[in-house]
């Protein structure tokens, strides 16, 4: 008999490695800025500096608050109506036939270039942000739960006929399970391209927000301030990733072995 | 159960032509030949996967067109639903036939004792070797006391070792809780172990080359491999297939 599954243990050696590396890349900036550069530049000293004043200060607070607002709100719709018809054009075949080239086809476009329209339909409001982000994220949710609904395995599928398993019983026990972890791929994609598209309104209509913190800052020299907004993105995503990464381990460890 | 007059096809090609056979409750009967022979296309007619191109599949007098109840089924790829556990796998299929919850997990329970699975109750399948995943294949298919059980070359995915150990615990299984069984195999020993009648299709299509009925005594066990009786059989069965191949 085999033994009770390990967890495996962590890899000290790689730690170490990866924060040689950071410190290296901090240091080659830090160096090349004070060195060689024009000093409005940011800097990583400059940066922590004013780390803690930006993050604290009112104007960084709102704008920080109007972008999550947007993209938690739009990733909720994006997502949900994404999923939605994803399972259903996993379903229906002709659905799929139907809606296919208009999903593939949005989905490759980039979405910022639907924005100076946007901003005129919906105008230089938040709502043009929660558009953008909703569709951005509705897109990846769309294709990636649709594929994994489409292609059930198929050695499930028989053992669901050999269990006489009933329509209902196949959606709920095998369909959606079998389906979960691409559904969990297709939000991974969402977040990502609902904090670029945030951003991106941000810049291009001057909504409040992150982006436009950003873009000020950066204007008016405040360079290491506009950087302290791009790392908190940079967090934000991160967080995002490692938050469903985890969530997919821990609630469906078995996500890397539904066989196709 | 009855094939009745089967031809199956793929598209334009007949793999299999006129095949007639009846299993007997309480009986096994072993399918063999060489791969590609379509023995589990024959077997998936059985379970209702695949619809015949002429002729009937009938169990209990009912022609099949899905799966009937009572049918279980052993998979040589387990079929196990990953996101379950050993238990929850097992029990999920007597849940579907209507035994409640807690009895449901109590006959699980029992058979995951039968198969020696014992500790891996709460293991996914992916935590298991191949072979403990089909011992868990074999308890679902047991655990809803099957009127008929078909075996899809229910260890042919397996290691040569752990294919063994698995055919002769299979063998003290149904010793004890003898089922009526249909058994795909292309091993020749599997076919002569656990068959009480042996039908050996060769040609292509392939048809019945011949049905063999096999005397050995029951209860069968390892010692069996040894005796006169089996080599003979494995012998002519070999031969059959071998005639079969130079056509």
């Amino acid at each position: 008999m085999v033994s009770a599954p390990t967890r495996r243990p962590r890899n000290l050696a790689g730690w170490v490695g990866k924060l040689i590396v950071a410190a290296l890349v901090v240091a080659v900036w830090e160096a090349s800025v004070r060195l060689w550069l024009p000093d409005y530049l940011p800097t990583p000293s400059g940066v922590v500096r004013a780390a803690w004043p930006t993050l604290i200060s009112a104007d960084f607070g709102k704008a920080f608050g109007d972008t999550i607002s947007g993209v938690a709100a739009g990733l909720l719709i994006g997502c949900l109506a994404g999923t939605a018809l994803g399972l259903a054009t996993g379903r229906l075949p002709w659905l799929r036939y139907l809606t296919s080239p208009y999903l593939s086809g949005l989905y490759a476009m980039p979405m910022l270039a639907i924005v100076p329209m946007a901003t005129i339909w919906l105008g230089y409001s938040s709502q043009t942000r929660l558009a953008v982000i909703a569709l951005s994220a509705f897109l990846p949710c769309a294709v990636s739960t649709g594929d994994g609904a489409r292609n059930v395995p198929s050695q499930l599928r028989e053992t669901a006929k050999v269990l006489r398993l009933s329509r209902v019983r196949f959606v709920l026990d095998v369909l959606l399970p079998s389906t979960l972890p691409f559904v969990v791929a297709g939000v991974q994609v969402a977040v990502g391209r609902a904090l670029v598209g945030a951003v991106a309104v941000e810049f291009l209509a001057s909504l409040p927000g992150l982006g436009t913190f950003i873009l000020t800052n950066a204007r008016s020299f405040e360079q290491n301030t506009a950087f302290v907004a791009v790392f908190v993105l940079a967090v934000l995503g991160i967080a995002a990733r490692a938050g469903t990464e985890t969530a997919l381990h821990r609630l469906m460890p078995w996500h890397l072995h539904v066989n196709r | 159960m009855e094939l009745d007059g089967l031809t199956m096809r793929f598209g334009e090609r007949t793999v299999s032509r006129d095949i007639h056979l009846t299993l007997d409750p309480g009986r096994v009967l072993a399918i063999v030949g060489p791969s590609g022979c379509g023995k589990t296309t024959l077997l998936r007619a059985v379970a209702g996967l695949i619809q015949p191109a002429v002729g009937t599949v009938r169990i209990d007098g009912q022609a099949v067109t899905r799966t009937p109840e009572g049918v279980a089924m052993v998979f040589q790829h387990f079929g196990l639903f990953p996101w379950k556990t050993v238990e929850a796998n097992v029990a999920y299929a007597l849940r579907v036939s209507g035994v409640p919850k807690k009895a449901a997990l109590e006959r699980a329970r029992e058979l995951i004792r039968l198969v020696g699975l014992v500790g891996f109750e709460k293991s996914y399948p992916h935590q298991l070797s191949g072979g403990m995943q089909q011992r868990t294949g074999l308890a679902r298919a047991l655990a809803v006391r099957p009127r008929l059980l078909l075996m899809d070359e229910p260890f042919g995915a397996l290691d040569a070792q752990t294919r063994e150990v698995l055919q002769f615990e299979m063998l003290r299984i149904w010793q004890d809780h003898p089922v009526t069984m249909l058994f795909v195999t292309h091993s020749i020993d599997e076919a002569v172990l656990f068959g009480d009648q042996i039908a050996v299709l060769n040609g292509r299509p392939s048809g019945i080359a011949e049905l063999i009925d096999v005397s050995l005594p029951q209860p069968r066990d390892r010692s069996v491999l040894a005796t006169a009786e089996f080599l003979a059989i494995r012998e002519r069965v070999w031969n059959l297939i071998m005639t079969g191949q130079r056509d």
